[in-house]
């Protein structure tokens, strides 16, 4: 719930652990989902005639998706979904485990990027830093989300934290965590809705045609990001392939909406 | 089940009593604790520190563990040498993964940049209007660099001491080259082997190991005292070199964890006066159960005149001075040749001075003890920065070699010869303090050649 630190750690020192469009900061919207027992983050920026927005959905406890790995925001496309799953899961205080799944098909990785054969028991095969096998000057010249997680100490003492307006994910995910231990939030979300048979999950990727067309290019591109985080998260489909398709076409219609200046 | 007691009052304690001795006491806390707030820890704070080597200040942060406090030490691009809280203060990522930036270093998590004083410079991420930037400071310590080495001082700034400069390393073409030791046990335990004149002998000559020039070998008479400013203590050593020659060695300790030690390669024998110092050492506590000893050691004709000192030994957690000073030997070697790695981390990660038996021998260990626990009480205020650098930055030591040829004679006691010259020279050190070495030892000769009248004279 952190979109900072994509623009810091995996963009820093020209080495680009992501997309190298991710080095400026993105405009930013985080959203409750789920009854408060979940949440997203939609970041949304401008590629040249492009606006890519990306959204990761969260639910409590500890399961995350992540967008396209190696999505580079240069081509357009009205929707694909999650290319990572995985649960953070605690050992004792203070060691834990993360497990999870790589998603592979080909809209989520057109150019065959990701390695299904680099993936498994402490290994996964996007972004440098993500495991402890690498030599420290490596990981001091070079850090990623291992480093920067392991080092806040086994257990961080939130007192001493100065959070800015950018860590309001991380500081809504912990009241959710708070008001769910007091019993205030459902616990079945990770159940399908409406009878499904699997859990609709919000985690996309959608890059759209869109030129800036005035002075407020930024207002522009949040709204953007937005409405095409209200249309995923309205879809009344099941999930399955009918689903992507219906939301596929309900963003490329919102594009067209904004291109034409209808709300 | 009841557990079978001692037989009482046997004296000395009957044999096989392992079963009886099992119990640990506790450590001597008001002298080996040196975490924050900690008695001795805040005595140590009030003095500048050496912290780390300048050649580990690269283009990378230095991830540093002082007085039970995790610290990054880095050097910015224009030069600029930093010694920071480790953690960064948005949400605790660890700054030994920072950037070392133009100005400060700057977290790789969020990039945040902070400058040596602890000022925010940026919060890149945050929106325009933040003023989250200007509304704290994150944890820094001053920092300075001399010769070499980093020096932090880490109590609060106001009480900072002027930087001190020892008059050891004036010796006119004097090189400094700084070294560093790791040690996994407590400091004090390595402080204290400089005031154990004795173990010389006997680790480091006597046991087969001839880790010094024989003339260490040779049982000295050893006197100890603690210095005018009432701020540390120095042995006398003195003993025959051979037939025609004595040497006297003074090695100075100041308080808290500072020691000159004299020239550690044969002087010869032709007669020398005031030969200063070969290297200096400060015992750095990483925490309870780490040390790390920083220092220089001294490359001049005067106290290595064979130069027998190795520049290329000389550098982090590695010295050329003795065999035994690193962890580096494989563990067969450390048992057969122990040095003073092994007798000081051998003394348990913390020593517990109620298991000692001290002798006469120790006197200076117990000397030194004595003073630090005054210290750290209170009940010594000239052992505190504010009086003893209030007047110079520029300090007087008593670290020095003389051989003198004094030849033995029959007639006479000569661990009393002995004990009357090492008198001389020392109290002439003592008594000339201030003065510019040449004078120094000017007075030292003359001393002397008042001690060989009296001597003849006294028919000793």
């Amino acid at each position: 719930m952190d979109p900072a630190h994509i623009v810091f750690l995996h963009s820093s020192n020209n080495q680009y652990q992501l997309s190298p469009r991710m080095d400026v900061m993105p405009e930013i919207e985080f959203r409750e989902t789920d009854q408060g027992h979940g949440c997203l983050y939609v970041t949304s920026r401008r590629v040249d005639d492009l606006i890519w927005v990306r959204c990761i959905h969260a639910l409590l406890p500890g399961f995350f998706q992540a967008g396209a790995l190696f999505e580079q925001g240069d081509a357009e496309k009205f929707y694909t979904g999650s290319a990572l799953t995985r649960w953070t899961i605690p050992i004792d205080d203070e060691h834990c485990m993360i497990f999870g799944y790589r998603h592979f098909s080909e809209t989520l990785d057109p150019h065959g990027f990701g390695k299904p054969e680099e993936c498994g028991k402490e290994l996964v095969d996007f972004a440098p830093g993500q495991t402890r096998h690498r030599e420290y000057e490596e990981m001091q010249r070079n850090p990623g989300d291992w480093e920067v997680l392991v080092s806040q100490g086994p257990l961080p003492d939130h007192g001493r934290e100065h959070p800015g307006w950018t860590d309001s994910g991380v500081m809504m995910m912990r009241r959710q965590y708070r008001r769910a231990l007091r019993g205030e939030t459902p616990l079945d979300v990770h159940l399908p809705q409406n009878g499904w048979k699997a859990r609709a999950t919000y985690t996309f990727d959608s890059v759209l045609r869109i030129p800036p067309r005035n002075q407020n290019d930024a207002a522009l591109v949040a709204e953007v990001g937005r409405r095409a985080t209200d249309i995923v998260l309205a879809a009344e489909e099941p999930p399955g392939a009918d689903r992507d398709r219906a939301i596929s076409a309900r963003i490329e219609a919102m594009k067209e909406d904004v291109l034409a200046g209808r709300a | 089940m009841t557990i079978a007691e001692p037989a009482q009052g046997s004296h000395p304690p009957e044999p096989f009593s392992g079963y009886f001795l099992r119990q640990l006491p506790e450590a001597d806390s008001e002298l080996t604790s040196v975490g924050p707030s900690t008695p001795m820890g805040e005595y140590m704070r009030r003095f500048w520190q050496p912290v780390c080597l300048s050649e580990e200040l690269t283009t990378l942060p230095n991830a540093i563990h002082v007085l039970g406090e995790n610290l990054v030490a880095y050097r910015d691009r224009a030069g600029t040498v930093g010694v920071l809280h480790r953690h960064c203060s948005h949400r605790g990522t660890s700054l030994e993964y920072g950037i070392v930036a133009d100005r400060g270093l700057r977290c790789c998590y969020h990039g945040w940049l902070f400058d040596a004083d602890g000022t925010i410079l940026e919060t890149p991420g945050e929106p325009p209007d933040s003023r989250l930037k200007g509304a704290f400071r994150h944890g820094a310590y001053p920092a300075r660099e001399h010769e070499g080495l980093i020096f932090v001082f880490m109590a609060p700034p106001a009480e900072q001491p002027p930087f001190t400069i020892y008059d050891t390393a004036e010796v006119s073409g004097n090189e400094l080259v700084p070294f560093s030791i790791a040690h996994p046990c407590n400091w004090l335990q390595i402080h204290e082997n400089h005031m154990d004149p004795m173990h010389s002998v006997f680790l480091h000559v006597q046991l087969e190991s001839n880790q010094l020039p024989k003339s260490w070998g040779e049982l000295p008479v050893l006197d100890f005292r603690e210095t005018d400013d009432g701020a540390g203590m120095l042995y006398t050593s003195n003993r025959r070199k051979d037939d025609e020659t004595i040497w006297v060695r003074n090695q100075q300790s100041h308080l808290p964890n500072f020691v000159q030690i004299a020239g550690i390669f044969d002087l010869g024998s032709e007669e020398r006066y005031f030969t200063l110092a070969g290297m200096e050492w400060w015992t750095v506590p990483n925490d309870d159960t780490n040390s790390t000893v920083f220092g220089w050691r001294h490359f001049n004709d005067e106290v290595d005149p064979n130069q027998q000192g190795q520049r290329e030994l000389i550098g982090v957690d590695s010295c050329d001075h003795v065999a035994g000073q690193t962890h580096h030997n494989t563990y067969e070697i450390q048992q057969r040749q122990p040095g003073d790695w092994e007798v000081l981390v051998g003394q348990r990660p913390v020593a517990i001075h109620a298991l000692e038996h001290l002798g006469t021998t120790d006197a200076g260990v117990v000397m030194l003890r004595r003073l630090l626990r005054e210290a750290v009480r209170g009940e010594n205020q000239s052992a505190w920065p504010s009086r003893r650098f209030a007047q110079a930055t520029r300090l007087s030591t008593n670290v020095q070699d003389t051989t003198l040829n004094v030849p033995i004679r029959q007639s006479v006691d000569d661990r009393e010869v002995l004990r009357r010259y090492g008198a001389a020279v020392t109290d002439t050190i003592i008594d000339s303090a201030g003065l510019p070495t040449s004078k120094r030892r000017a007075r030292i000769e003359a001393r002397v050649l008042l001690e060989r009248k009296n001597g003849r004279s006294e028919r000793i």
